[in-house]
């Protein structure tokens, strides 16, 4: 079964907007409220990636623009005990299935 | 007999550091060889990371005597050298893109994306050869 990570919420149907979290989170959600073309964000919780002890978050992507990219990527580079990767669209189905998905709107 | 038998399996600081010029020597080739083609475009957005590696390696090589050999490692580096950070968004960024392009096949990448990515690698490149050449020859 998978764990839903201690840092986002573990109901992935609530808007992120909605969700009541600590630094991290809030840090995350500054970027998603920021920035243009990102379609959802996954989260496959550390529990799920043995023996790697960190989340993962993955930002799926349906712009490409890598001046954006860039900006997200400093806000993310702050939490440092989650890692992450930005997902073009095309390739979400390459990120794994015990990732959480949390829609936007 | 395996090669490990008759050569170091680590790179020096030196070759470390040549690596990194010519990697990033072989994508500016690549930026003018005329192919507009995504694979073209993605494996020079690559090795601008691979300059990046091989530049940050370089510097923990020769100001801390810390062999590099993974990007986990590289992370718990940056926790230990918090100087690293200087080029830490940087980094992560043109690993980021490195990663779209070769693994996640992203077709999207243009030459003016290079462009853009590759002032993240001068700018790491500009921040470690200046020390990582003082350690290799002290004035």
């Amino acid at each position: 079964m998978t764990t839903a990570p201690t840092w986002f919420s573990s109901v992935p149907s609530l808007p992120i907007s909605i969700i009541n979290g600590n630094t991290r989170e809030s840090a995350l959600r500054s970027i998603l409220r920021s920035f243009s073309g990102i379609e959802s964000v996954r989260v496959l919780p550390a529990s799920s990636r043995a023996p790697k002890s960190r989340d993962k978050v993955y930002v799926v992507l349906s712009l490409h623009d890598v001046r954006r990219d860039r900006r997200i990527v400093e806000v993310l580079c702050q939490l440092d005990d989650t890692d992450f990767d930005l997902v073009p669209i095309e390739a979400e189905g390459m990120i794994p299935d015990g990732a959480i998905r949390y829609a936007l709107s | 007999m395996g090669p490990s038998a008759t050569h170091s399996p680590n790179p020096t600081v030196e070759r470390h550091l040549d690596g990194a010029n010519r990697i990033l020597a072989l994508a500016d080739e690549l930026s003018q060889s005329g192919k507009t083609d995504a694979l073209t475009v993605g494996w020079a957005i690559t090795a601008l990371f691979y300059s990046s590696v091989h530049a940050v390696r370089a510097y923990l090589l020769a100001r801390h005597g810390v062999v590099v050999s993974s990007h986990d490692d590289v992370r718990q580096h940056e926790a230990k050298y918090p100087e690293l950070k200087k080029t830490a968004a940087d980094y992560k960024h043109l690993k980021q893109q490195s990663e779209s392009a070769r693994y996640y096949l992203n077709e999207k990448f243009t030459w003016a994306d290079y462009l853009e990515l590759r002032k993240d690698a001068k700018q790491i490149l500009s921040v470690w050869e200046p020390i990582v050449k003082r350690h290799v020859s002290p004035p």
